[in-house]
């Protein structure tokens, strides 16, 4: 599957699926994790672990009993992932659920249906998931479960948010806390952990409120400050304040949450539908992950509003970021600066890319989820990735 | 006889240069003048100098003598002929030969008789010409012997003078030595008299400057003493002259006293401290401590001027109409009050008597003068003018003699041409110049150097005090200016002539003083003023067009919301299925109406600019303003103007995108339908109307203006009165170049706003429908619906009655070109898809391609088809075979385009408008359905309401009724995959509850 003078590696999973997560691994292999979703079959959690030296992805196959609305790998254990799905109670109503599992590698298992030709991966593998814990949700479905750290996360329910006390050891959680959406019209459609303070940021409606974990006391509100109903949030790792948020009008906004009233410091319109998914990656904020239901995954650079532009540009951030040779350290040739635009845009999907995720080990490398179940791996080309490793 | 010959033979001489031989001029002449002896001396002259240059040519002439002129025919040009005559080569015997050879006897008779008469003829010359000759030698002889006798005479005489003339020489200056002495004496005489003169002078001086002080005048006072310092600075070791020194120096510092009195007054003009000024300079006053004073005092009484003038300038208007036009007695009711004072402060100004002093006497009469030319001729009658004349001379007059006095470095070189200058300046005004009379008395500069000899510093303190004592004037003189123009609301209101006036004033009052220009930049200061007015004028006649315009859109908008209430309730009143069934028939009356309100409003902004902004700046470009007539000035005001009008476009589509995204959309899913149809719909239209009219704007509007001001404003040469542009106005100028790229932007900005607009509005309205179908707060829980369901759900009947509504709008808007012929077009189109359905009714439809159109005349039979075609396989065996179903979509995806849903929309019509509302619609409906997860009842919702649409919103996605199916297809596809326990509904099922809809 290679695709101009960039590689990339695509593997099919036979379900339907719209959660990825990317798994800390230990091994320096970038693996991510992806939970399907199929209401009436079998649904599995696929471990994909991406060997660069053959590029080829090889997976591991666990089943889940339901289907799978939201996976979250923990940023530490790298066998550690809570899922989040529904199960139909009695074929009448269904219960959302929240669970923590551990992934327990076993024996090799024999192929069943055959894969399909064409994937060059290696031959899944079989293993269990050991159920640790469920939290306890309430009426709502929940949404998400974002890890803050071994022993606290943080659940995303439709009209609420919780921080849970986990012991993995004991298999306990403990409702430490609680925050009630602020307007009962909307939902909350996703959050993220603010990561350089005790902070959680939610996106519900058209609008972006953030809270402090300690004191549960909302730290900053942008209400209705743009037309587009929100569905997804994700916070500069390197640079406080900074977020950026997708929704239905296709249009990825960037905020400064200092400054409220000034309005998005980008707007980014490369999408032709909603825009589902956003991901900073988090060893240059300067290149960002789009993923909407028009199928396409783009990249993103944002330059001139990243860190990179604090010690590039001193201060004088210049949209184009034009200027080639502001110091000549580099030699004579010297690549051009990146600059703020679309990067690429990645159309191998045929259906809606509900998620992308930047791999956890590698900078470059990323992965991408449509709903009709295939997954892509993809890299930065690698010019973008010499311009921005030659300027900074 | 001879003589006879002789006459007429001469006439012929000067003749002959023309006649027949004229190549061998010398040899005709010879002939015929054979006799002659001026002509026979010529002719031998000439045979000389032929000869010595060795000219054969004119031999022939030698034998002239004998040649005859009636046997010349043979031709003289045969040099070497021995038949000619004339020739050299004669020969006699030959020529002889010949003739006896060639002719006959009579011939030889005549020929020798021929040769006998001319023999005699020339005889006869000759002798004549013999005793012309003779006589001629005769008086040739008196003459001389005349001659010699007179020349005895002469020399006697000239002995004679040489005489007398030595005689007058010895005499002459025996007078002269005599007189020397006395001629010497005579000029010491008058050298001790004018000495005596000058001593009387001096000795007279304490008495005359007495008497000076007694009359007070001073200037005669200062002039005196003046012309006397030196000589009594010289003469200082003399104890007379020490003691006169002493008694004028006294008197002198009382007259100093008097002046400064005088000078330090409250009813001191600024004219009397300028005169006192140079008087006290002249006596060697200290000049620091006098520029100040000056400075201060000049200060306190041009403030006085000013408070004045602008009480007296209270009641004048701000223009009034040439003077010269009206009659003398029409003028002097309006400035009555303004004149008496004016008349008054020229009268009591100069406190003195006007006899006193010689300079200031001359000022006063001339001010007198002035006055009475100003009663003839009536004083400035409107407010600027008067101020120039009253005030801003006033001080320019001040500052000339200020620079003079103080400020000019080397004054003897630099003062004269700097205060004639200043004079011809004020002279150039043609009014009244109460300057001239402030400039330093002649002999002031001459001959007293009145200039202060100060420091560099010094003079830098006094320049840079001065400076800010003068821009204080000067700015408040501008503030009082600008009081002038006023920028009313209405700013077509403004006669222009009289912001023109002012305006010109002021510019005549830059040009006449350069004193003020040169101290404090006045100039530019003035110049700053007027490109602000003009950009003023200029900014808020385009923003009066611009708010015309944004309340006629708004204007609009009301009326179309108006407007959609009434047919909205009509159509939800009724009968749903009646405004179905004829929604283009009711649709149609207001669309027409609507198109006509757009033109309107197209035509009213090209009227507005033509009949008012355009010719209100022609007409304040076309007055008489100087500042306006020079081409930098003219080119500067266009400048300002393209750029204005540039910015003009920009504010205006810049305010509408603000406007269209200001309306923020009203909360997604609000339960009461007839709210949102009422409130955001309202709102919505907004975006859409000033898209078509961004549109209209591109395409003609924008272009003509620039046309218009191409030939109007911008037009090239000779600008004629406004109004003649109208009346050549068929005729189509191009843009002219300066403003073609300007053009060119606006349209594409104009056509680029258009489209944000009109895609802005497509967005929020399909994702203000996909709110509702997405049931945002999950108010259905589609696990529990009941099944079979009742009828289509709420959402999707608000949808389809929205949707009409706002096709309706878009239509209004819009328009929909060829609107039967569309509707002709499609419902031909779903009769040959029917047909294509019949053919292929057994078949399977897989895959999105099954379609179902609508027509009111074939629906049910169409609809059977379509379902059929639905049903050909059995639904459950349709959605068991879901995984090939699936490969095949997937197949066809691949093979087709990328559906691309928030997308420009290219085709500005009802069908463009409409399908891309559906297709934000469907697309979010196909979404939030995967995000659903469904009960028996749930599905079969979803299906009926597929269904509905599929038959009831074919119309508005005529653009690609396959796209819409396919996503139709999906959803349902969706649904069944995430239904627990799907159990699809039987076609005719479906059909009945649709129809129970359309009951």
């Amino acid at each position: 599957m290679e695709h101009g003078e960039h590689r990339s590696c695509a593997y099919g999973l036979r379900h339907q699926a719209r959660c990825l997560s990317a798994i800390k691994s230990t091994d320096g292999k970038s693996s991510f994790i992806i939970g399907t979703q199929e209401l009436s079959r079998p649904n599995e959690v696929h471990l994909l672990t991406f060997d660069e030296e053959v590029f080829e992805i090889s997976t591991t196959i666990f089943s889940h009993p339901h289907e799978v609305w939201d996976i979250s790998a923990s940023k530490e254990d790298p066998d550690l992932f809570f899922t989040c799905y529904r199960e139909v109670i009695d074929g009448k109503k269904t219960r959302s659920k929240a669970s923590l599992w551990r992934m327990k590698h076993g024996y090799q298992e024999q192929e069943e249906d055959g894969h399909e030709g064409g994937m060059h991966h290696h031959q899944p593998r079989g293993g269990e998931l050991e159920h640790i814990l469920s939290l306890d949700i309430g009426d709502g479905s929940v949404k998400k479960v974002i890890w803050q750290d071994r022993t606290e996360v943080i659940s995303v329910e439709d009209w609420r948010i919780c921080i849970w006390d986990i012991d993995i050891k004991l298999g306990t959680a403990k409702l430490t806390g609680s925050i009630d959406t602020p307007d009962r019209e909307f939902k909350f459609a996703s959050a993220v952990m603010n990561p350089h303070a005790q902070e959680v940021v939610a996106v519900y409606g058209r609008s972006i409120q953030g809270w402090n974990l300690s004191s549960l006391k909302a730290t900053f509100t942008i209400k209705d400050a743009q037309p587009a109903l929100l569905f997804c949030v994700d916070y500069n790792p390197n640079r406080p304040f900074q977020i950026a948020t997708g929704g239905d009008d296709c249009k990825v906004r960037i905020w400064d949450v200092r400054d409220i009233t000034a309005g998005p410091i980008m707007t980014i319109q490369d999408h032709t539908h909603w825009v589902w998914s956003v991901a900073y990656n988090k060893f240059h904020d300067q290149l960002m992950l789009t993923s909407s239901s028009d199928c396409q995954v783009n990249l993103q650079s944002i330059v001139s509003i990243s860190t990179g532009a604090e010690y590039k540009y001193d201060g004088d951030v210049s949209e184009g970021g034009q200027g080639a040779d502001e110091d000549g350290e580099q030699g004579d040739n010297v690549q051009d600066p990146p600059t703020d635009g679309l990067v690429q845009a990645f159309d191998q999907h045929e259906d809606s890319v509900y998620q992308v995720a930047w791999s956890s080990v590698d900078p470059w490398l990323f992965m991408s989820l449509s709903h009709d179940g295939r997954a892509v791996m993809n890299q930065v080309p690698s010019e973008e990735k010499f311009k921005i490793l030659l300027n900074y | 006889m001879a003589a006879g010959a002789n006459a007429t033979i001469h006439p012929l001489e000067g003749h002959s240069l023309t006649g027949p031989h004229r190549t061998t001029a010398s040899g005709t002449a010879g002939n015929k003048a054979g006799t002659a002896t001026g002509t026979a001396t010529r002719r031998r002259a000439k045979s000389f100098l032929r000869n010595y240059y060795g000219i054969q040519q004119a031999d022939a002439a030698s034998q002239d003598g004998s040649k005859d002129n009636s046997s010349a025919p043979s031709g003289p040009t045969s040099k070497a002929d021995p038949y000619d005559l004339d020739s050299h080569a004669f020969e006699v015997d030959k020529y002889m030969h010949k003739m006896f050879v060639e002719k006959q006897l009579p011939g030889l008779v005549q020929a020798d008789n021929e040769l006998v008469a001319d023999i005699r003829q020339l005889d006869g010359d000759m002798k004549t010409l013999v005793y012309e000759n003779y006589s001629k030698f005769l008086s040739a002889t008196d003459t001389i012997n005349k001659m010699k006798s007179n020349v005895d005479n002469l020399e006697s005489e000239m002995a004679r003078l040489t005489q007398n003339i030595g005689k007058i020489a010895t005499s002459s200056s025996a007078i002269h030595s005599s007189l020397g002495g006395k001629r010497e004496k005579i000029r010491q005489l008058n050298g001790v008299h004018s000495l005596l003169t000058k001593l009387q002078f001096v000795f007279e001086l304490p008495t005359n400057l007495h008497q000076c002080l007694e009359t007070e005048s001073y200037t005669q006072a200062v002039k005196s003493y003046c012309r006397t310092l030196h000589l009594l600075q010289h003469y200082k070791h003399l104890t007379v002259f020490t003691g006169i020194e002493r008694e004028c120096k006294a008197i002198m510092v009382q007259v100093a006293q008097k002046i400064r009195q005088k000078m330090c007054s409250d009813a001191a003009t600024i004219t009397e401290i300028t005169e006192s000024v140079g008087l006290l300079l002249a006596l060697k006053e200290d000049p620091v401590a006098l520029w100040k004073q000056y400075l201060e005092l000049s200060m306190s009484a041009l403030r006085k001027v000013k408070t004045k003038t602008l009480e007296e300038i209270k009641t004048l208007p701000l223009y009034s109409a040439p003077s010269a036009a009206s009659p003398k007695s029409a003028q002097t009711p309006t400035p009555g009050t303004p004149r008496r004072s004016t008349k008054k402060a020229a009268r009591n100004g100069p406190n003195t008597p006007a006899s006193t002093s010689a300079a200031l006497g001359a000022g006063s009469t001339e001010k007198e003068k002035e006055t009475r030319i100003k009663s003839s001729s009536p004083p400035p009658a409107d407010k600027a003018a008067y101020l120039n004349a009253f005030f801003l001379k006033q001080l320019e007059a001040f500052v000339v003699s200020f620079m003079n006095y103080f400020l000019v470095p080397t004054a003897a070189s630099v003062t004269p041409a700097n205060s004639n200058s200043g004079g011809m300046a004020v002279a150039t005004l043609g009014e009244e110049s109460n300057g001239s009379d402030q400039r330093l008395p002649a002999w002031v500069t001459k001959d007293t150097r009145a200039q202060a000899n100060l420091t560099r510093e010094q003079t830098s303190e006094a320049s840079t005090k001065v400076k800010e004592a003068v821009s204080n004037m000067i700015s408040k003189y501008l503030d009082t200016i600008r009081s002038f123009l006023d920028y009313p609301n209405d700013i077509f209101s403004i006669e222009p002539q009289v912001h023109v006036h002012v305006l010109q004033n002021l510019y005549l009052g830059t040009q006449s003083s350069t004193g003020l220009c040169q101290l404090v930049g006045f100039d530019t200061l003035a110049t700053g003023l007027i490109q602000n007015w003009e950009s003023q004028l200029i900014k808020r006649a385009l923003g009066k067009v611009k708010e015309g315009l944004m309340s006629r859109i708004v204007q609009q908008d009301v009326l179309l919301a108006q407007q959609s209430p009434r047919l909205n309730n009509n159509a939800t009143a009724g009968d749903v299925s009646l405004s179905l069934a004829e929604p283009l028939s009711t649709a149609s009356a207001p669309v027409f109406s609507w198109a006509i309100v757009l033109k309107e409003t197209t035509l009213w902004l090209l009227d507005g600019f033509k009949v008012d902004t355009i010719p209100f700046l022609e007409k304040c470009m076309s007055s008489d303003a100087q500042f306006l007539e020079t081409t930098e000035g003219r080119a500067l005001f266009l400048k300002n103007f393209q750029d204005e009008f540039k910015t003009f476009w920009d504010l205006i589509l810049k305010e509408m995108q603000q406007r269209s995204s200001a309306i923020s959309p009203s909360s997604p899913a609000l339960p009461e339908k007839e709210a949102i149809s009422k409130v955001s719909f309202g709102s919505r239209t907004s975006s859409l109307v000033m898209s078509q009219l961004c549109f209209e704007l591109s395409t003609s509007v924008v272009e003509q203006l620039y046309k218009t001001l191409s030939k109007t404003l911008f037009r090239v040469g000779k600008r004629n009165r406004s109004g003649s542009f109208l009346i050549e106005s068929y005729e189509e100028p191009p843009v002219l170049p300066q403003l073609q790229w300007d053009c060119k932007a606006v349209i594409q900005a104009c056509q680029e706003s258009g489209h944000v607009l009109l895609d802005g509005f497509i967005a929020r309205t399909g994702n203000e429908l996909s709110w509702l179908v997405m049931d945002v707060r999950s108010e259905t829980d589609y696990m529990t619906l009941e099944s079979p369901p009742t009828g289509v759900s709420v959402a999707w009947e608000t949808i389809y009655r929205q949707l009409n509504e706002i096709e309706r709008q878009v239509m209004m808007v819009y328009g929909d070109e060829g609107e039967r012929l569309g509707n002709h077009e499609i419902s031909s189109e779903s009769t040959r898809r029917e047909s294509a359905f019949r053919q292929s009714g057994g078949g399977g439809g897989v895959g999105g391609g099954a379609g179902g159109g609508s027509h009111s005349g074939s629906r049910p039979s169409h609809r059977n088809d379509s379902l059929a075609s639905f049903g050909s396989n059995t639904m459950n065996s349709r959605f068991d075979h879901q995984q090939r179903n699936m490969l095949l979509s997937n197949i066809d995806k691949l093979f087709s385009d990328r559906v691309e849903i928030f997308i420009r929309c290219q085709d500005l019509n009802r069908t463009g408008i409409m399908f891309g509302i559906i297709k934000i619609l469907l697309k979010a409906w196909a979404e939030s359905v995967r995000m659903k997860t469904f009960g028996k009842g749930g599905f079969q919702q979803v299906q009926v309401d597929a269904e509905f649409a599929k038959v009831w919103l074919w119309r508005f996605a005529t653009a690609d009724e396959r796209l819409m199916h396919s996503l139709l297809e999906e959803a349902q596809q969706t649904a069944y995959r995430r239904c627990i326990d799907a159990l699809p509904l039987d076609i005719h099922t479906v059909e009945s509850i649709i129809n129970s809809f359309e009951r």
